[in-house]
């Protein structure tokens, strides 16, 4: 319980919590205050003395609110004429800095300055205005700034140093000429994330049109859940004339709390995009076609009719984006409509660790943390993908966790890591090293005396797990990940002291390593820690898409029913089924937002699948490489489109609200699989049934994995040795490739496709930064242009790929395996 | 222009290749850079003390190099480009042919009534290009003052400044010569000090006891740490060369000395023992002197001073200055220097000894309002402060005085800052000369040096266990209100110099603060308590104060702190027969200080660090209006108040003191300097609504001239005076 000291406000006496400011105590009143330099996601400013009040008991003065400490028997007055006074005047000295074009103003209506103003006023005398001429100090291609509108409350500067940990805006020069500013006036070089712009209270950053120049109350606004990565963020979609005009986050609503990344905030013109198929398509004389409904839909149910009736496999990949209720109805559709049990989830990162990973260790296909865990944690283990790029919500959970709550997060990382320059303490990993580093720390534990591990001989299977994990000894973990005996015992004893523990697994399709297995390796350790099912602690999972758990969930998955129930007759592997395709067996293949042409590994499918498989469906929002082999496209809604709920990677499900139509002759996905099971002669449940059914999954529904078996490991593999350059295939931040590179907008920011090198590699390699390379892998080439950065490993290479899915393809590893580039000068 | 024009292409271009910086660091700026870099290593203060030597050496510090010095100090390049562009010492970008920067503090801005400002256009908007307004130069005796390069021009006039401006009459200065490098050196054991004591005692004494019509042994040249060095170093060669020439220079020593105070602004020789004094000394008059000697070592020369007290007999921190060669550790020894060190390290219970001595005699820190420093350092020392910071600021007014005690006995100052870690339980120390003051930031250099080589400094200081690392880093010369957080902020975070909130500092390193006159003061205290000389209150209980004006002889004094107006203008007036304007009041504290009518006031002084007094030509409406330009231009632009508000008191007063104003605007004034005084976060704030209102309560009647009647009483305004 905090110390508890008595203050006096407005003559009423108030209890305090010792070490809270002024400000908290008036908010948990209810007194009301006003601020204008004050968030609570940043270290108070104290700049803009909007939030005075008056000390009355000896000590006298005005105090700003926010950075006024509580002291035992302080007298405070908030609403003396003194302090209105003070107030009024201070918010017309900001003024004078302050262009007041309120009228023309994008801001009007959101500005902060415009609502102290009505809610405060000012006092009659004119004061004079500031002359000098400021320029802007922010050119970006996005976001503009008019300085002469800035009343330098900096929140956009703390926001990005202290939340986004980018610090790509700062401060310049002194007195009445400062400014915010970017480095060197270079345009701004961030991760626009757009914080700084929905912060700012005086309209001085702005969104360039469309978004962001209509005046807000001429707007209306949804509240819908973000389907763009598993992060789950609530998002508040404005919206006018049936288009998307912004986007923003409020800060009372978890996850996000206020946050959004640059996808989240400016991706939405995905759905305008020009690109969009808005009409059913079907292959005739060789040429894709646009059909109506009718005759897309006859087709695809006479293809599935053909196929039953050749005896060959019918076979469905539903993107891990699809809603719970849509991904439902798919499965029930191929087992139940079309008798087939080969439906999934497709190739989707995240999916064998959760099934391959969690499952056998736990009993549980789920994280067993959530992003509250990782917020309280003590101690945070992040390996193998890069959070910055692949999970935004991570990383700025993590960033406040170590620069608020003193959290240690240590990084293991085999490539480039974004994260590297925040953490606590980073383990240069070898690449593939993930695994054999955490059954050293497991064997570390086992062997340490006093350690819990040691002493937790009630469970069965720990002798098991012991004699198999002492294989695992320094050498060969040293031998496997590079971290030595002292590193590991350092990173064991780290995690055994903290009270609460979670390992971080975010993933990505590029990301080399088998992550089936590190996810076995993360959920044993934590097993080993005694600290499976404590509060605070856990696995993470983090995938790819929004609704890889959703899914898992309800049962898209060849070996699972919903709800984890086994399935009798389980279905092909997505490698498999395409396999069976190339084999010519399949003779129904419906593609639900799936692109194995462009988005999956070449390694995993034979070139001629596609071309073998008797009827093609592709299902999805744009043309993909996959709709040049497709018999039949049906256009889907995306997005804010939808309805439905999603379940994050943090296990929890939330709403989908369509804040906008789709286009005409655009279907939902659950209404074309609801008309393919009516027209197939099984009608598939309907909305309410389907809530029913999903109610009673997700509430008590799933399995909990309260008994966990540690599986021993399998012998360590020998220690693997490379010649040449290392690949790392990474999703970049601004778009992960598949919707998002629809969007003009997330497009022009994004850096141009680039393989980025060490400064020194480059040089050995004998490549200039700018320059073109050609590099090659044993399925695919590509050529580059040659960026320099600092935060790639020597002796890897980072490709952060964009629109070009089809050279992605090329170079993406199947699981388990490190992928070798030739890098070369390009002639 | 509409919002639409401005979202438009709003002259928006990304840039070409952008990759890797947009503008590329020359080879030899990257070699000189990684050598600077080396050099200063991480640590304490690496920053300011980086962005220090990269301007000097290449004459900017430009975004390239900017870059490398925030990934070496793991910054962003933003918190480097904040410093680079918030400190006037430092700029981004080439200068070609140097900066004139002005002096904008207040004796300057009082003896030219804004016309050097004026006629080199430095009023214009934002004072960019060639011409910049400082804060202060701590050289009030010469104002106006100006520095171009590292030369420092005194006495400007509208003509030469404008001169100066354009670069017709350009003289560079000599450059900053590095510190000594670690030369091996033995250190002195207790022993080693003792010998020194003995061997140089008597002559040190000599110095301080004069004996009327003696023969001349030594001449004490001054170094110009008070005035101009180049002067000073002129004087003192051809007083050398015509000793040598006419055999003197066995039987005659020069000794380069520090300022004593009495005599800023002028080269001054003193004949020892003779104890006469010549003041205003040019190489003629040099020659001249050493002429008569020749003649008769026992005269004096016609127009010599006989000081009134026994040179160097009051216990002051001054005692050295003027008498000893602030370059000679063996000097400084000689004359009492290190005892209290000694005492304190090597005696059993020499700490809680040197905190009684200390709370006995009840020395506080400068300012009066501050608690006994001796209980201070003890609450740092629990509070595990490990950085023991001296910094000289010009917000304080007290830099000319800092500057003159730093220059002429800076080992009383690394003495005293290594008695303050001592206390305070610091293994490190920082003194912060002011940033530009080549001379003085090259004195503290030479004695940190020299202390180090003699192991005074370092580890195992004297042969004992203490160990205490000692930098010299030069200190921004800014306005703002350096107080502790910010000092810290700049110090051991390396972000700009400027005010912090409460909750920022929490998260900054710990620090001790003792400025370098409570240093001195300490050192001194301890030292006369060692050699049971007495006095000890005394000498806690005084003050330097910096008295100028143009009715006064300029001077540093050291005054009791209960030390009222009268009683220090009694010291100083100037008897001269070419000032006759009567003396109207006073503004005491400088830039942010106090206005006061009149010279009967019985309050005290002394604390306020500098008085510059008033005479009956001085606008005091023309003199705030430049006050308050200065304090615009300064304002650290982080809390509103000190941003918005200094700013509109700035224009709503360049009004009245153009005779445009009227009642309103001047109740205006008063409600925005009682707002600004009331909310501001720092001392510049508040300083300068205490100062706009002491001008309004002082001088109230002179300002209503302007504002009604369109006249100036003190006929500086270009308008009519008062009843013509």
């Amino acid at each position: 319980m905090p110390e508890v000291v008595s203050v006096t406000v407005d003559g009423r006496s108030l209890a305090a919590r010792a070490g809270e400011t002024v400000l908290e105590l008036l908010r948990r009143t209810g007194i009301w205050v006003p601020t204008l330099c004050f968030d609570q996601r940043v270290t108070a400013y104290g700049g803009c003395r909007l939030c005075v009040v008056s000390r009355r008991d000896g000590a006298g003065g005005l105090l700003p609110a926010c950075d006024t400490e509580v002291v035992p028997g302080m007298v405070l007055e908030t609403s003396s004429t003194e302090v209105l006074n003070a107030r009024r005047r201070q918010l017309a000295l900001l003024l004078t800095e302050h262009r007041l074009d309120c009228p023309i103003c994008p801001a009007t209506g959101r500005c902060r300055l415009e609502f102290l103003l009505h809610r405060i006023g000012v006092p009659g005398e004119r004061l004079p205005r500031r002359t000098a001429e400021i320029a802007p100090g922010v050119r970006s291609p996005l976001i503009v700034h008019d300085p002469e509108r800035c009343v330098t409350c900096t929140l956009c500067i703390r926001l990005c140093d202290e939340v986004q940990g980018v610090a790509a805006v700062g401060l310049e020069r002194i007195g009445d000429a400062v400014r915010v500013a970017t480095f060197a006036g270079r345009v701004l070089d961030c991760e626009y994330c757009g914080q700084c712009v929905a912060a700012c209270p005086a309209g001085a950053l702005l969104v360039r049109p469309p978004l962001d120049s209509v005046s807000r109350w001429r707007t209306g606004a949804v509240t819908t859940t973000c389907s763009l990565c598993p992060c789950g963020c609530q998002v508040e979609v404005t919206v006018r004339d049936g288009r998307v005009v912004a986007a923003d986050a409020r800060l009372d609503r978890p996850p996000n709390r206020g946050l959004l990344c640059g996808k989240g905030r400016f991706g939405h013109d995905v759905l305008v995009s020009p690109e969009r198929v808005t009409t059913p398509l079907v292959r005739r004389e060789g040429r894709l076609s646009p059909v109506t409904w009718e005759e897309a839909l006859r087709a695809v149910t006479d293809g599935a009719r053909a196929a039953s009736a050749q005896g060959r496999a019918r076979v469905a990949f539903g993107t891990p984006r699809l809603t719970c209720e849509d991904a439902y109805l798919l499965q029930d559709l191929l087992r139940r409509g079309m008798g087939s049990p080969h439906v999934g989830i497709g190739l989707a990162a995240g999916a064998r660790a959760l099934v391959e990973g969690l499952w056998p260790v736990l009993g549980t296909a789920r994280s067993t943390a959530d992003f509250e865990d990782l917020a309280m944690a003590d101690a945070v283990l992040v390996l193998r993908a890069d959070p910055t790029r692949t999970h935004p919500l991570v990383k700025t959970t993590l960033l406040a966790g170590m620069r608020r709550r003193g959290q240690r997060v240590v990084l293991a990382h085999a490539l480039s890591g974004g994260l590297e320059r925040h953490v606590t303490d980073f383990l240069a990993v070898r690449p593939l090293g993930e695994e054999a580093l955490l059954y050293g720390v497991c064997r570390h534990l086992l062997t340490s005396s006093g350690s819990r591990a040691r002493n937790a001989t009630s469970n069965p299977d720990l002798q098991a797990f012991a004699a198999a994990v002492a294989a695992w000894d320094d050498e060969v973990v040293q031998g496997l990940s590079g971290i030595g005996r002292q590193g590991v015992g350092a990173l064991a004893r780290l995690l055994a002291r903290a009270r609460r523990v979670v390992i971080a697994l975010p993933s990505g399709l590029g990301v080399p390593g088998d992550e089936a297995a590190v996810a076995r390796a993360a959920a044993a350790l934590i097993v080993l820690l005694g600290r499976h099912g404590a509060p605070g602690c856990g696995v993470l999972v983090l995938g790819e898409k929004s609704n890889l758990q959703g899914c898992l969930d309800v049962g898209l998955h060849p070996r699972f029913l919903p709800a984890y129930r086994r399935a009798s007759a389980p279905g092909w592997e997505p490698v498999e089924a395409m396999s069976k395709a190339g084999e010519g067996k399949v003779g129904f293949l419906y593609l639900v937002g799936h692109d194995p042409l462009g988005g999956w590994p070449r390694a995993t499918h034979r070139r001629d699948g596609l071309e073998n498989a008797g009827f093609v469906v592709v299902q999805d929002a744009f043309l993909t490489k996959t709709t040049r082999a497709a018999d039949v496209v049906l256009p889907t809604a995306i997005l804010a489109e939808r309805e439905g709920s999603v379940v994050g990677g943090d296990g929890v499900r939330r709403r989908l609200h369509a804040a906008v139509q789709a286009p005409a002759g655009v279907a939902g996905d659950g209404e074309i699989f609801r008309e393919l099971g009516r027209r197939l002669g099984t009608p598939l449940p309907d909305r309410g049934e389907v809530e029913r059914i999903l109610s009673g999954i997700f509430s008590g529904g799933l399995p909990v994995g309260d008994a966990p078996v540690l599986v021993p490991p399998a012998p360590p593999p020998p220690p693997r040795t490379w010649r040449g350059t290392l690949l790392d295939v990474s999703p970049q931040l601004l778009h992960s490739g598949s919707v998002t590179r629809y969007s003009a907008l997330l497009r022009e920011l994004a850096p141009i496709v680039a393989v980025r090198l060490a400064p020194e590699d480059i040089a050995s390699l004998g490549l200039a930064p700018g320059g073109r390379a050609h590099l090659t892998t044993g399925t695919g080439e590509e050529m580059m242009v040659v960026r320099a950065d600092r935060t790639v490993r020597p002796g890897s290479a980072v490709v952060v790929w964009q629109s070009n899915a089809e050279g992605l393809g090329a170079f993406l590893a199947v699981d388990g395996e490190a992928r070798l580039v030739d890098v070369r000068r390009s002639k | 222009m509409s919002s639409a024009d401005r979202f438009g292409e709003a002259g928006f271009a990304p840039d070409e290749g952008q990759e890797g910086g947009a503008i590329y660091a020359s080879e030899g700026d990257l070699a000189v850079t990684d050598e600077v870099l080396n050099d200063v290593g991480q640590g304490d203060g690496a920053l300011v003390a980086m962005l220090a030597r990269l301007q000097e050496l290449l004459g900017c510090v430009t975004p390239a190099v900017q870059e490398v010095v925030a990934r070496r100090l793991a910054l962003p390049p933003v918190a480097v480009q904040e410093v680079v562009s918030f400190e006037g010492e430092l700029s981004a970008s080439p200068r070609p042919g140097g900066v004139l920067r002005l002096c904008g503090g207040a004796a300057c801005l009082a003896s030219h009534g804004l016309g050097v400002f004026e006629a080199v256009g430095a009023l214009g908007p934002a004072g960019g290009g060639a011409v910049q307004i400082v804060p202060c130069l701590g050289a009030c005796w010469g104002a106006p003052a100006a520095e171009l390069g590292s030369v420092r021009c005194e006495h400007l006039t509208p003509d030469s400044a404008r001169q100066l401006a354009t670069g017709s009459n350009a003289r560079t200065g000599r450059p900053h010569r590095p510190p000594l490098r670690g030369v091996p050196a033995a250190a002195w054991r207790r022993e080693e000090l003792a010998q020194i004591r003995a061997r140089l005692g008597e002559r040190m004494g000599s110095r301080a006891r004069p004996v009327p019509g003696g023969v001349v042994r030594e001449l004490l040249v001054c170094n110009g740490s008070a005035c101009s060095r180049d002067a000073a170093d002129r004087v003192a060669e051809v007083v050398s060369r015509s000793l040598a020439e006419r055999g003197l220079d066995r039987t005659v020593r020069v000794v380069r000395v520090g300022c004593r105070g009495e005599d800023v602004g002028a080269v001054t020789i003193t004949a020892c023992p003779a104890g006469w004094r010549l003041r205003g000394v040019d190489e003629g008059r040099a020659a001249d002197l050493v002429a008569a000697l020749h003649l008769d070592s026992a005269s004096a020369v016609a127009d010599a001073a006989w000081p009134q007290e026994p040179a160097g007999g009051a216990p002051g921190v001054l005692r050295r200055c003027g008498f000893v060669d602030p370059c000679s550790l063996e000097e400084y020894i000689g004359s009492g220097g290190f005892s209290a060190l000694e005492r304190v390290l090597t005696a059993a219970d020499g700490r809680a000894w040197a905190r009684r001595t200390l709370e006995s005699c009840g020395l506080r820190a400068r300012g009066g309002e501050g608690g006994l420093l001796a209980r201070q350092l003890a609450a740092d020392s629990q509070a595990g402060g490990a950085v023991v910071l001296c910094p000289c600021v010009s917000a304080d007014a007290h830099l000319p005085a800092d500057t003159l005690l730093l220059g002429g006995d800076p080992f009383a100052v690394v003495e005293g800052v290594l008695l303050a870690g001592l206390l305070s339980g610091a293994s490190r120390g920082i003194v912060m000369p002011p940033a530009g003051a080549i001379h003085v930031v090259e004195q503290m250099e030479l004695a940190v040096a020299l202390a180090r080589r003699r192991g005074l400094v370092g580890s195992a200081v004297l042969g004992t266990e203490f160990s205490f690392d000692l930098r010299v880093i030069p200190t921004p010369r800014q306005l703002v209100a350096a107080d502790g957080a910010a000092l810290r902020r700049l110090v051991l975070a390396g972000g700009p110099l400027k005010p912090v909130s409460r909750s920022m500092a929490a998260g900054l390193p710990r620090a001790s603060i003792i400025d370098p006159e409570s240093a001195a003061r300490l050192c001194g205290v301890l030292e006369l308590a060692v050699s049971d000389a007495g006095g000890l209150e005394a000498l806690a209980a005084k003050r330097l104060v910096t008295v100028t004006g143009r009715a006064v002889a300029p001077a540093v004094l050291e005054v009791p702190t209960a030390a009222t107006l009268d009683h220090v203008l009694a010291l100083v007036r100037r008897r001269g027969a070419g000032v006759t304007a009567r003396v109207k009041g006073v503004l005491s504290g400088g830039l942010t200080g106090v206005f006061e009518a009149g010279t009967e006031a019985g309050t005290s002084v002394a604390s306020r660090g500098s008085l510059l007094v008033l005479d009956e030509a001085t606008c005091v409406a023309r003199l705030l209006a430049g006050i308050l330009e200065t304090l615009a231009r300064e304002a650290c632009g982080a809390c509103a108040p000190g941003r918005t508000g200094v700013r509109a008191l700035r224009d709503l007063w360049a009004r009245v003191a153009e005779g445009g104003g009227d009642d309103y605007t001047l109740a205006t004034i008063r409600e925005t300097a009682a707002h600004v005084g009331a909310t501001a976060r720092c001392a510049l704030g508040r300083g300068t609504a205490g100062v706009v209102s002491s001008a309004l309560a002082a001088y109230g009647e002179e300002v209503a001239a302007h504002v009604a009647g369109g006249r100036c009483p003190a006929g500086q305004c270009g308008m009519p005076p008062a009843g013509s």
